[in-house]
């Protein structure tokens, strides 16, 4: 076991490496970060001073090994736009996009057990099919629709187009927050919640949609197990079966699922941050691209591919201790 | 499961509250409680505790030279002072300094206001005017170079009377100093010398009316006033919040979020209009947008049929001009709220030629122009613009495509964000751009010298005429002339001369002058700036 | 698969989801292949464009102080956008360009990732590994964040660029499942016999572990296109797809999202709205394929990968 863990482990750093070096090489040759910090009418003594201050005038595997250096040493190069570290940068959005996230689930996970176990308990009842077919409509819609036809509904159609029976909620933003241990959050405060209510539920609904159907499934499996049998015939009442006996264990593969969604989620918000100009990762990612600031580019992609090549190590490494049959190779 | 279900059951009520809740708030918002348990004076009557105003982005840095673009510096302009002041029409007023004099035609004397503290309780004095400029023109990532490049030195005679040296004479020297924000020497050296430069970025210290309390990127800047101003601003705490979307900009001042916002999106000005506790503030802008034509190349990067490059036949450069229906554009993309451009800068610049009109839209003789030149049938093109820049610029672009298809050119539009636009344009990759540029000082000589003076990296000209790529030696004369000209009415006699030239020649055809456009609560009494700064303590609560 | 077509046909008549399902598929598909014929106005030329007629809402609900339409000779009937686009031409003309867009990833990726899945299964040792780690790195990213990069590389977009960085992320999908199966029949019987016959492995694989795998794959491949669509989507909503000039849906809602907020709902409702009755058909008819194919893979449909 503990030869496959450091197998997968070597692997690991190998891809990381790959990925950094694409994203190194790719970056370098995509613009001249030099025009991006200086003037408009700088001269050519200005220009090859800034070039050689960023060490870009050494040869390209030199520089690549600062960058990996000063990368495990936590430094994954300067904004050009705002003048300061990418990672801080990125770090100090990541508690507004991780609120979002966490929002999401929470909204997916209370919404899906329900629903999941209503589909599952009557299969092929009038309530089961509208809540399928539901969550397939939530899977078939794309998540800046999604946004758009909330901002339509909850802010155009109240506020702007005079409709008096919808509730107006704000078109974007994030509400006031509340500093705890010096990190910012809105979820405290009333402003801050009107705020998230839209962003959270428009990234949690493909979010739901796809553990509702995943809950169902196990659900349906569960409930025609022989020991379930066993209880009803003992005389246990129905919500008792299927809470107890049967959720109980269709919730280890449904745990597993959800935990490999979440970094999905936190990389999948940047769409919904956009449409809600929410303040986080996301919304600094298509920002630095639409500026052209390649260490906050960079820096963001190196951070995201740690997070999901990690993920991806303990799925597989859980994977290998589940079902031993599947060998990993060398 | 209970505790599942009562906790759906507690998200299901927090969902029916947070919506119930939305309906009624027209008043501001309550600006979060100032840190530090230092509660800020509240001002008279029912005046909101802090005013909250709303660009379209967040400052980039709080280092005066590192950036120079209009939401930072609108910020910078409440924390720092200059020399030299420009008032809301952009007519020169006493800044730092009090009085200035011209000793002989390479030679200002400024006279410096005594008893002025920096917000970290330093003295100013002339050493921290000599320092600024000499930071501001020698530090390789400095912004400011540019607006300065006439000056040679700057030396302090006394603690209170700085000396400058131009290397020719100046006529503009006023406007340009009035660019330079002061930083206080001291404790800058000291800071870069503890923390390197980065630290500039978040730790200003200037002179102004208001002192910065704190700032977090993309979310809030604060500032309060500053008790050793010479003025006495009467709004106490301010805070900047950036949105970066218009329309979402202007539903947070629906909403009551925030007291004032810029960029109103044109089409929904009525909104405001309509709401008595709402009002819209518009000042016509010095910005003109353009059409930049590569009058230089044969090969050109746009013209994918090139050689031969058509643009560089002044017929053909005439037939698009004629080919734009700049009232259509107005009217239906800008919703009005532009004002068609005959020459290159508005009536109210330095340097605006009166005697030019902007000929009629004529789709037929510039069909006419186009076969005479040898195009009978058009060309293709690329246009490129920016599509986060102006307002609506990439829908003026598409519109221009459409109306020049009618007269037989083909027009492929390419709209990208821009920072990459302006890296293209600078690198010359253009052959016809949708760009735009406002003079800030207020005086027309930046245009000719900037963007249609022949290249000449050692002076300083033409240094972004790297896609326009136009050389007129009759019109570099020109501008040489009125650069040393100090005579007022002689120079702007060359300066007209200047004009009347390029629109003839029309290496770039003028569309339209933006108008800026603001809204604010209607108890704010505030007039918006000519240079679309908004000071604080130019308003007021009524 | 041994029911047969005809049988497959009637039940495909009798489902009361699928067979709705079936129509509107078939309608939008046709009408996105004979858009360029069936368009009111030829919306992707911009002389076509009357600039004076633009921001005209849908036919319905157009009143009194509605400025007189300026172009003769067609009706506006889902209104036009900020340049006098007529919507419902723009959206035809759209849809060819999602369905486009999805066919030729799912094609070229299909083809791409289940060699390379089969290969690897088979062959094992070093070439799985390096195809394998290179699907890793692939995954180790969602497909948009990839797919966003390369097209902020290239500065601007354009078709083919949206399809080759659609593509360089969806074949791992194929490899993957590809590889499994591979592995699982490998070590079956028949195999292990053909090989004991001394076939060469290429007949092997194509031969013998091709069909075997063929009909997980035509399942994936269904969901793909629909994924593919709403990936091609979300990449031109947030700027780095097909140009403005030639816009898919997704670019149609994007240059109709800040009309929205200044309430000009149409030009971002009703391209939306077909979007969302491409995929959704789409995902429905694959449910339900899925389920009457092959009863033991309904369980796993919640386990999708995400594509956007």
């Amino acid at each position: 076991m503990s030869r496959v863990l450091c197998l997968r482990l070597a692997q690991t750093v190998i891809v990381l490496f790959a990925v950094s070096l694409i994203v190194f090489v790719v970056l370098r040759f995509a613009g001249d970060p030099v025009l991006q910090m200086l003037p408009r009418n700088h001269t050519q003594a200005q220009y090859d001073a800034t070039r050689a201050r960023l060490g870009l005038d050494l040869p390209l595997h030199i520089q690549y090994g600062r960058f990996i250096v000063n990368a495990v040493h936590g430094d994954l190069g300067t904004s050009y736009v705002h003048s300061v570290p990418a990672v801080d940068l990125i770090l100090g959005k990541l508690p507004a996009t991780l609120e979002l996230a966490t929002a999401a689930m929470l909204f997916a996970i209370c919404l899906a057990f329900p629903l999941g176990m209503l589909a599952a308990m009557r299969p092929h009842g009038i309530l089961a099919r509208v809540i399928l077919t539901g969550s397939l409509l939530g899977i078939s819609m794309p998540t800046f629709f999604i946004g758009l036809m909330f901002i339509f509904l909850f802010a155009v159609l109240p506020n702007i187009l005079g409709v008096e029976w919808l509730p107006s909620m704000p078109a974007g933003g994030r509400g006031e927050c509340v500093a705890i241990l010096g990190l910012r959050f809105s979820f405290l405060t009333l402003d801050g919640i009107r705020h998230l209510a839209m962003p959270a539920m428009t990234l949690g609904l493909y979010y739901l949609a796809v553990l509702l159907r995943l809950i169902r499934g196990e659900m349906i499996q569960e409930l025609n197990e022989d020991y379930v049998r066993v209880a009803r015939a003992k005389g246990l009442s129905e919500a008792s079966v299927t809470v107890k006996h049967a959720l109980r264990n269709a919730l280890i593969p449904v745990v597993t699922v959800m935990g490999m969604q979440f970094g999905g989620l936190i990389a999948f918000s940047l769409v919904t941050e956009t449409i809600f100009q929410w303040p986080g990762m996301g919304k600094l990612l298509i920002d630095s691209i639409g500026l052209n600031d390649q260490p906050v580019v960079m820096a963001y992609l190196l951070l995201v591919a740690v997070i999901f090549v990690t993920i991806n190590l303990v799925v597989d490494l859980l994977y290998t201790v589940i079902d031993p049959r599947v060998r990993v190779q060398a | 499961m209970h505790a599942l279900r009562s906790l759906t059951l507690a998200m299901l009520a927090l969902a029916t509250l947070v919506a119930c809740g939305g309906g009624e708030s027209p008043a501001p918002a309550p600006s979060p409680a100032p840190e530090g348990g230092e509660e800020a004076v509240a001002p008279p009557s029912a005046a909101p505790l802090a005013l909250i105003l709303s660009q379209r982005g967040d400052a980039l840095t709080l280092d005066p030279y590192d950036e120079n673009e209009t939401p930072t510096f609108s910020i910078l302009s409440n924390i720092f002072d200059a020399i030299v002041d420009f008032d809301p029409d952009l007519q020169i007023a006493p800044g730092l300094a009090t009085s200035w004099e011209r000793v002989d035609d390479l030679t200002w004397d400024f006279q410096l206001r005594e008893g002025v503290a920096f917000h970290s309780g330093d003295a100013f004095t002339a050493d921290d005017v000599v320092f600024s400029f000499d930071r501001a023109q020698h530090w390789e990532e400095s912004e400011a170079v540019g607006d300065i490049l006439t000056i040679a030195s700057v030396e302090a005679i006394d603690e209170h009377t700085v000396r400058f040296h131009t290397h020719q004479p100046d006529p503009i020297l006023l406007r340009r100093v009035a660019q330079i924000l002061i930083m206080d020497k001291e404790s800058t050296e000291q800071a870069i010398e503890e923390h390197g430069v980065t630290w500039l970025v978040e730790h200003p210290n200037g002179t102004g009316p208001y002192r910065f309390v704190e700032w977090i990127r993309e979310d809030h800047l604060t500032l309060e006033a500053f008790g050793g101003w010479r003025g006495t601003p009467t709004i106490e705490r301010v805070i900047f919040r950036p949105i970066s979307n218009d329309p979402t900009r202007l539903a947070a001042l629906l909403a009551g979020d925030v007291h004032l916002i810029t960029d109103v999106p044109v089409r929904d000005t009525d909104r405001i209009e309509g709401q008595p506790n709402l009002r819209l503030h518009r000042r016509p802008s010095l910005r003109l947008i353009y059409l930049g034509l590569d009058c230089g190349r044969d090969e050109s990067p746009g013209l994918p049929d090139s050689p031969p490059n058509p643009l560089r036949d002044h017929r053909v450069r005439e037939a698009i001009h004629l080919a734009i229906d700049e009232e259509a554009i107005v009217a239906n993309t800008m919703n009005g709220f532009a004002e068609p451009a005959g020459q290159l800068v508005p009536p109210t610049v330095f340097g605006y030629n009166p005697a030019i009109t902007r000929p009629a839209h004529n789709p037929e003789r510039a069909m006419e122009l186009l076969a005479e030149a040898g195009f009978p049938d058009g060309f293709r093109i690329r246009l490129d613009a920016p599509n986060n820049r102006y307002v609506n610029d990439h829908r003026i672009a598409q519109a221009i495509a459409s109306q020049l298809a009618r007269v037989g050119i083909t027009v492929e539009v390419s709209a990208r964000p821009k920072a990459i636009f302006f890296e293209d344009e600078e690198l010359g990759e253009c052959s016809m751009f949708l760009i735009g540029w406002s003079n800030s000082n207020g005086d027309v000589a930046g245009t000719f010298e900037f963007l249609l003076h022949t290249p000449d990296e050692a002076r300083g000209l033409g240094s972004a005429n790297s896609s326009n790529n136009y050389s007129n030696p009759e019109l570099d004369a020109l501008i040489e002339e009125a650069a040393r000209t100090v005579d007022e009415g002689q120079r702007l006699e060359v300066l007209h001369r200047a004009m009347a030239l390029v629109m003839e020649d029309l290496p770039q055809i003028p569309l339209h002058f933006q108008v800026d456009l603001y809204a604010a609560v209607s108890e704010l009494d505030w007039t918006p700036r000519q240079d679309c700064r908004l000071r604080v303590m130019e308003m007021r609560w009524r | 698969m041994a029911r047969g077509g005809d049988s497959l046909l009637r039940r495909l008549l009798r489902d009361r989801a699928a067979f709705p399902a079936a129509i509107v598929l078939s309608v939008m598909l046709f009408a996105g292949i004979c858009a360029p014929w069936i368009v009111p106005q030829d919306s992707n030329d911009p002389g076509e464009l009357e600039l004076w007629d633009s921001l005209r809402p849908p036919i319905w609900s157009l009143s009194d102080d509605d400025e007189p339409q300026r172009a003769e000779g067609i009706v506006y009937l889902l209104g036009t956008d900020d340049q006098g686009r007529d919507m419902l031409s723009a959206i035809l003309l759209g849809l060819r360009v999602s369905l486009l867009v999805g066919f030729s990833v799912v094609a070229i990726s299909s083809v791409t990732g289940t060699t390379l899945g089969i290969i690897a299964g088979y062959v094992g040792g070093r070439v799985e590994m390096i195809i394998m780690r290179i699907a890793d790195i692939t995954l180790s990213f969602p497909s948009i964040l990839v797919a966003l990069f390369i097209l902020s590389l290239w500065k601007e977009g354009g078709l083919e660029r949206v399809i080759i960085a659609i593509c360089s992320v969806r074949w791992v999908a194929y490899a993957r499942t590809s590889r499994g199966c591979t592995l699982s029949e490998k070590e079956k019987d028949y195999v292990t016999a053909a090989r004991a016959l001394g076939q060469r492995p290429i007949k092997i694989m194509f031969r013998h572990i091709f069909p075997n795998v063929l009909s997980p794959l035509a399942i994936i491949a269904a969901v793909e296109i629909a994924m593919v669509i709403m990936l091609e989507a979300t990449l031109s909503f947030l700027g780095v797809g097909t140009p403005i000039t030639e816009p898919s849906l997704g670019m149609l809602i994007k240059n109709g999202y800040e009309d929205l907020l200044s309430g000009n709902w149409w030009i971002t409702v009703f391209p939306g709205l077909a979007l969302v009755a491409l995929v959704f058909s789409i995902n429905v008819l694959v449910d339900w394929l899925r389920d009457t194919l092959n009863p033991h893979l309904a369980a796993a449909a919640g386990a999708r990968q995400r594509a956007e």
